[in-house]
Parts: structure tokens; C-alpha cells; sequence
């Protein structure tokens, strides 16, 4: 049973899906539900192995584009409505032992287009108001399956924390007349301590103002709004920077690092309307150490206040250091020639 | 208002189209259960044999062009 039961303390709504309860948990390598079928083998949800990057339904969505009647009557003060939507599972790769970091930045461009494409075609249904691209990796971070994935869920309405940064963008663009990422970028770039890496399109950082201590926020130089705004040297530049951060990640203890990565993006109806907005990633890594995690206990869950035992700019410099240059296939072949 | 903005990205898709050498192409399947997948290949790179990159029309085409850079 799945429904959206509205919260009156918090205005909000949250997803009951209590079929997730029996969703597949960290089965062995060799009965992995996303590996492509193998002929004599188990079959899995992918039928073939031919594909860069495939994206579908999840098979135990939290969403639906057909959602079944909720399973109790709302009321005036707590309304019910049925969780329509979607929700998809994004595969990096056919193969079960890679992750993202590790794949080449070629394929790393491959998903920032397949990326754009599902943005555009979920953000055209008529249901859909926001479409939320992410990936958990990690059992840190709660993954059940370890195949390489990501998620997109495509959301009936705008969700709160994007619907709080869209209030604040709007304030201050008509307190201002600046967008207010613009304006991060200009402070962090003139202060500079806590930028990671840069290249042409793209600067990534740890703001001023991170929660967890390897939180580290990838903003579009240019005004743009959504993954669809961008040219094809800008989804170049982006897989580039996306690449430099999650492999200098892997560097910071040596091991395969655990993340949440977010997508904030406008919203897809009435595009015009979020002009002042400002596209960019985030990435929300749960490891303080290499043995110890961040926890989002009383304060953070109880009161909303993060409490973040390391400084953004001692943190930025030791990832900072880890940063590599990318080289794509085809000019490293050229170089050799 | 949904018309407008996808004929935006449209837009965008086509022209960053015209000057990509990889053209994405999409291959959309129907699973027994009735949920979607869809395959993406990117001519040219793809681990796809060559006659299954070819598109096949969507059942919801969304302004887009089966093939998208």
C-alpha cells in the first residue's frame, strides 16, 4: 500500500510504501537483480547487456503513474491523495564491480545526457511537477543493491527542500536583484578557500555552510536552470567535473566512498516562472573519517540544526589536493599519435 | 504550460544534436510486469549489436527525437 498523507506540523507530505518493506537486500554478487539475465542463469529485471545506460520502472516504487486509491480516508486536517508519479532506476553500466568514480569520463557523459533526457520526458507528464535525480551508493548510505545506479523520482509536487531553496533564491533575487548561487560563486571565488576544483562551465566547492564534512556542491557558471538549459560543451564540462570530485572522493581514505548525490534542478511546470534559480549537484558523503560516520541524530533530525565537527575550508584544501585532471579517450589517443 | 517548456528542451536537444558526433539512441521495452525500460546506445560507442540501435517509435513521445545527443 502506497499513499501521500499530509504532515500539518511541517506542511508536507510524506510517501507511505510499505511494500518496500520486502524489496531485495545486498543479495550475493552472482544473484544481483540488475545484472543482465545471463543465458543459463537466474533471469533478472534487465533481459539484455547491450546498453551504455538503461533506465526503468523500479520495480518497488514509492511512486506510480497509476497509483492504487490510498488505503484511508483523509480529513480535514490530515488529507490523503493517492502517490501518483514515477520512479526509475538509472544503471551506469552492465557490469556489476564498477561504480561511478571509477567509470571512464566518457560513459560519465553518456549519463549526463541520458540524464537530460529523462528530465525532459518525466518533467512532460502531466502528473509530474519536479523531477528528482539522485544516487545512494554505499551501504553507508542505506543501498540495498550494490550494481551501479542511480534514481530518479518524478514528483506530484514540489518537494520541501527544493520548495525552501526556491523561496530563498526568490528572496533574495527580489531583495538583490542577483540570483543568490551567482552570488555564492562570487564569495567563494573571492575567497577562494573553499573551492575544490573549476574548469570552464563548472566550479565545485565546499560551501561555507556545509552540513557534513565532506559535502561538496558542483554549481553551473552560468545562469541556468535545469540539465536541459546546457550546451553540449557544458554536459562535456559537467561529466568532466563530476569525475574529478567523485575520484578525488575514492583518494580521501582509499576505499570506495559512500554518498548521497542530489540533482536540484527547477521545477518542470511553468519553466518561465523560475527564472531567478540556479542548477546544481550536491553530494552529501556521511563519512567524518574512514571508520566513523556522521549521524543525523537529535539536533539534526529533531531540530534541523546540523552540527559539523570539521571546518569547510580544512576540508576543501585536503580535497582539493586529491584533485587529478581528467583526460578524455580520445585526446589521450591523440596525444600518443 | 508543459508544451512550452518541453519545446524549449526540444530545442536545446536538437541543437546540441547538430553538433555532437555520438547521437544517443533509445530502445523502449515493455517487461512482462507491464513496467518500462529503456536502453540507451550511443552510436558510434555503443556495446549494442548494430542492428539493435536502431529506434523504434515511443509510445508517449515527449518533443523529443528518438535520437538525442
Amino acid at each position: 500500500m502506497s499513499e501521500l498523507r499530509w504532515n500539518p506540523l511541517l506542511g508536507e507530505w510524506v510517501a507511505t510504501a510499505t511494500h518496500r518493506q520486502n524489496r531485495t537486500f545486498l543479495p550475493p554478487k552472482d544473484f544481483c537483480p540488475l545484472c543482465p539475465t545471463m543465458p543459463g542463469g537466474f533471469p533478472t529485471e534487465v533481459p539484455e547487456s547491450t546498453y551504455d545506460i538503461v533506465a526503468f520502472e523500479n520495480l518497488f516504487p514509492s511512486l506510480r503513474p497509476q497509483p492504487e486509491p490510498p488505503s484511508i480516508e483523509g480529513t480535514e486536517l490530515y488529507p490523503v491523495r493517492p502517490s501518483q508519479g514515477v520512479c526509475e532506476v538509472l544503471l551506469y553500466s552492465p557490469r556489476h564491480d564498477t561504480t561511478l568514480a571509477q567509470e571512464p569520463i566518457e560513459q560519465i557523459d553518456k549519463l549526463v545526457r541520458v540524464w537530460t533526457n529523462r528530465f525532459a520526458e518525466l518533467g512532460a507528464l502531466d502528473y509530474v511537477e519536479y523531477v528528482f535525480i539522485f544516487e545512494n551508493k554505499g551501504e553507508a548510505i542505506g543501498v540495498t543493491l550494490h550494481h551501479p545506479h542511480g534514481q530518479i523520482y518524478a514528483y506530484p509536487f514540489i518537494p520541501p527542500r527544493i520548495a525552501r531553496e526556491l523561496e530563498e533564491s526568490h528572496a533574495h533575487q527580489e531583495r538583490t536583484g542577483h540570483c543568490l548561487l551567482c552570488d555564492i560563486i562570487r564569495e567563494e571565488q573571492r575567497d577562494g578557500r573553499r573551492i575544490v576544483a573549476e574548469n570552464d562551465s563548472f566550479i565545485a566547492c565546499i560551501p561555507f555552510f556545509a552540513r557534513w564534512p565532506y559535502e561538496t556542491h558542483i554549481y553551473a557558471k552560468r545562469h541556468a536552470q535545469a540539465l536541459t538549459d546546457f550546451r553540449r560543451d557544458e554536459q562535456r564540462d559537467l561529466a568532466a567535473m563530476l569525475k574529478m570530485i567523485l575520484a578525488a572522493f575514492d583518494r580521501i581514505f582509499n576505499l570506495s566512498f559512500p554518498y548521497m548525490m542530489v540533482l536540484h534542478q527547477r521545477p518542470t511546470d511553468k519553466a518561465e516562472a523560475y527564472d531567478y534559480y540556479h542548477f546544481h549537484i550536491e553530494f552529501y558523503p556521511p563519512l567524518r573519517t574512514a571508520t566513523k560516520l556522521k549521524y543525523l541524530a537529535g539536533s539534526e533530525t529533531g531540530a534541523g540544526l546540523f552540527i559539523n565537527d570539521t571546518l569547510a575550508e580544512e576540508k576543501a584544501a585536503e580535497l582539493r589536493a586529491l584533485i587529478e585532471p581528467v583526460v578524455w579517450a580520445k585526446e589521450a589517443g591523440s596525444s600518443e599519435s | 504550460m508543459k508544451n512550452k517548456n518541453h519545446a524549449h528542451a526540444h530545442a536545446r536537444l536538437e541543437q546540441n544534436k547538430l553538433k555532437d558526433e555520438n547521437v544517443m539512441r533509445r530502445r523502449r521495452i515493455t517487461l512482462k510486469d507491464g513496467r518500462y525500460m529503456i536502453f540507451y546506445t550511443f552510436e558510434g560507442e555503443s556495446s549494442a549489436p548494430a542492428d539493435e540501435g536502431k529506434a523504434i517509435p515511443e509510445p508517449q513521445p515527449v518533443n523529443e527525437a528518438e535520437d538525442e545527443p
